[in-house]
């Protein structure tokens, strides 16, 4: 009864892993087809007759390199930034004694539920309106500002990220403070202590918060779908947006090609998850158990 | 350097390193969240539409607006109710897988990676599976129910059907993370109040019920306000997937709040409506955590 039991729940759950590893196939087997063969196909699983992998390599010749590395340095940006102020407001939050430690903690926590619906278009106004960027005159018009402008990818700050702050926080707090206190007898300042003592310590929890925020960013399509226009400064899941969105008009469809950039802008993180998944979703299941 | 300066920086050393590290990221924070935030609610009073005009003060009206119109009301319905289909399928089915990976199997590890990696992909890269999957001829779905010898179905054409198409690909995408944050929960239970129950008398229904349940409590109000929030703003999905459609049946309010916003620019209706969408999402929130506060006593 119990061995019954057990195939049973194997078996439930090896089928909603095909469901789930699906659509990665189906997308990089249409991507292999041609244009008119895909639009008759009729199958589940696109099998082309006789693959071809141009809509692959239209990457290289399309310019479409350029917003691909893009999305790289983007993911690396916030990866770095967010990673670098988790640590540094971590253990500050978790250490020192100063006036407003508490309310910046409760800022932190709050920051976190803010729902981005507040957000979203006043900031989309800000952005168009900054003045002296982008054509703008002091007053913010004359121009547009941030919008279709290679900076925006790099300026916005997502709530969410604050998240990442508070894990290690909590990470700090369950950690004792000989090591640091040894080393600042020995005369070690503040940051020689942080970099020093405390990264090579919390090197996992460290790795989590960069991995996500890099796969994170890398996934992030609305932002430059949203503000940009230009094929120069989108990244690859923008552009991705874009074609698919326009498969709500009429017009014409280049299904192979929407599925090889799918796949070419899905191989990334997937990658990555594949060999460093441990720290991806330890850290996730650990924000959830101290969040 | 005189040792009056000297005696304040070490006094205060410790405010002026956090305040020195934490001062940037609040600067940052205040710029590209904070001042939206506010700029936002204010928004809601006035009609503007982007020119270098002075926005005109219209007090209550933007909100008398929305709740006299039948296409907003509907809209915030259609919010919550495809949102609310979202969350509780994606709730019971992570909740169920959660406990299938609880039981002792072999292959585990390669099975939860299968279940992760949806969430790995961007949503437009995959989306557009869905979208090819049900095109009305040569679409795979509908060569499938010709095989099979049924009648196809011109999915754009249905409200249910294509509700049930972003429900689907919502807890394709979301439903793995969520299953490994309840079965961490499930692993946190102490094994010995199993026992104890059992050696009470007690079945599988009320182990859950009296054992399990109250044990995942902090999780599952992590877990809701969590897909709450998300649910509250999902639009993403539906305006690749249907762009509202047909005949508007699947425009959410949030997908509405970004056509007001950054199409037509009528940024009051925007902030009115975001400003009623935030409230509500904060108002749910709230009310679950009463709930389950309540409980606790």
């Amino acid at each position: 009864m119990k061995k019954l039991g057990r195939w049973l729940a194997l078996a439930v759950l090896l089928l909603g892993a095909v469901v789930m590893i699906y659509p990665f196939l189906f997308s990089l087997l249409a991507g292999m087809t041609r244009r008119q063969e895909f639009q008759n196909l009729g199958e589940m699983l696109p099998l082309p007759k006789d693959p071809t992998f141009q809509a692959y390599r239209s990457i290289f010749t399309t310019g479409l390199i350029r917003p691909f590395f893009n999305t790289l340095l983007r993911s690396l940006w916030y990866a770095f930034v967010i990673s670098g102020f988790s640590v540094m407001m971590g253990y500050v939050l978790s250490r020192l004694r100063f006036k407003g430690r508490t309310f910046f903690l409760y800022f932190i926590i709050c920051a976190n539920m803010i729902p981005g619906v507040l957000t979203l278009i006043p900031t989309y106004i800000e952005m168009a309106r900054i003045p002296f960027l982008g054509g703008n005159d002091w007053t913010g018009f004359g121009g547009s500002g941030l919008i279709n402008h290679p900076a925006i990818l790099y300026v916005l700050l997502s709530p969410a990220s604050a998240v990442w702050i508070f894990l290690f926080r909590q990470t700090m707090d369950s950690l004792p403070r000989d090591y640091e206190e040894a080393a600042y007898m020995d005369g070690s300042t503040f940051m020689n202590t942080i970099v020093r003592i405390i990264v090579p310590i919390q090197r996992p929890i460290i790795a989590t918060i960069f991995l996500n925020m890099a796969i994170v960013t890398w996934n992030d399509f609305m932002t430059p779908f949203i503000y940009i226009n230009n094929l120069k400064y989108t990244t690859l899941p923008g552009y991705v947006g874009t074609l698919v969105a326009a498969l709500q008009q009429v017009g014409d469809r280049d299904y192979p090609q929407i599925f090889a950039l799918s796949t070419i802008s899905v191989l990334p993180p997937v990658l990555i998850f594949l060999f460093l998944q441990r720290y991806i979703v330890q850290g996730f299941a650990n924000a959830g158990i101290k969040g | 350097m005189n040792t009056e300066s000297r005696s304040f920086w070490r006094r205060h050393r410790d405010a002026l390193i956090a305040y020195s590290i934490i001062g940037p990221f609040a600067l940052w924070f205040l710029l590209t969240i904070g001042i939206p935030l506010v700029a936002g609610i204010l928004l809601a009073f006035f009609k503007w539409n982007g020119m270098p005009v002075m926005p005109e003060w219209v007090g209550l009206r933007n909100f008398s607006f929305f709740f006299n119109s039948n296409e907003y009301l509907s809209s915030i319905w259609k919010q919550l109710f495809i949102g609310g289909l979202c969350l509780i399928f994606n709730m019971l089915i992570s909740f169920g897988l959660a406990s299938l990976f609880n039981i002792p199997i072999r292959g585990k590890g390669l099975l939860r990676t299968a279940y992760y990696l949806p969430n790995i992909a961007a949503v437009s890269a995959t989306v557009a599976v869905v979208v090819a999957l049900l095109i009305p001829h040569g679409g795979g779905l509908n060569g499938l129910l010709t095989k099979l010898g049924l009648e196809p179905i011109i999915w754009s054409y249905s409200a249910g059907w294509m509700i049930f198409w972003v429900v689907v690909f919502y807890v394709w995408r979301n439903t793995g993370p969520l299953a490994i944050i309840w079965l961490a929960g499930l692993q946190s239970i102490d094994p010995t109040l199993y026992e104890a129950a059992k050696v009470d008398g007690a079945n599988r229904l009320q182990l859950l019920r009296y054992v399990t349940l109250p044990g995942l409590r902090g999780i599952a109000a992590f877990n809701f306000i969590r897909e709450i929030i998300g649910v509250m703003q999902m639009y993403d999905i539906v305006m690749l997937m249907t762009s509202g459609g047909p005949n508007g049946s699947t425009d959410v309010l949030m997908y509405r709040i970004y056509r007001d916003g950054l199409k037509s620019y009528n940024f009051g209706m925007a902030g009115a409506s975001s400003v009623i969408l935030g409230l509500l999402t904060v108002l749910i929130t709230l009310v679950y955590l009463r709930l389950f506060l309540k409980e606790e006593k």
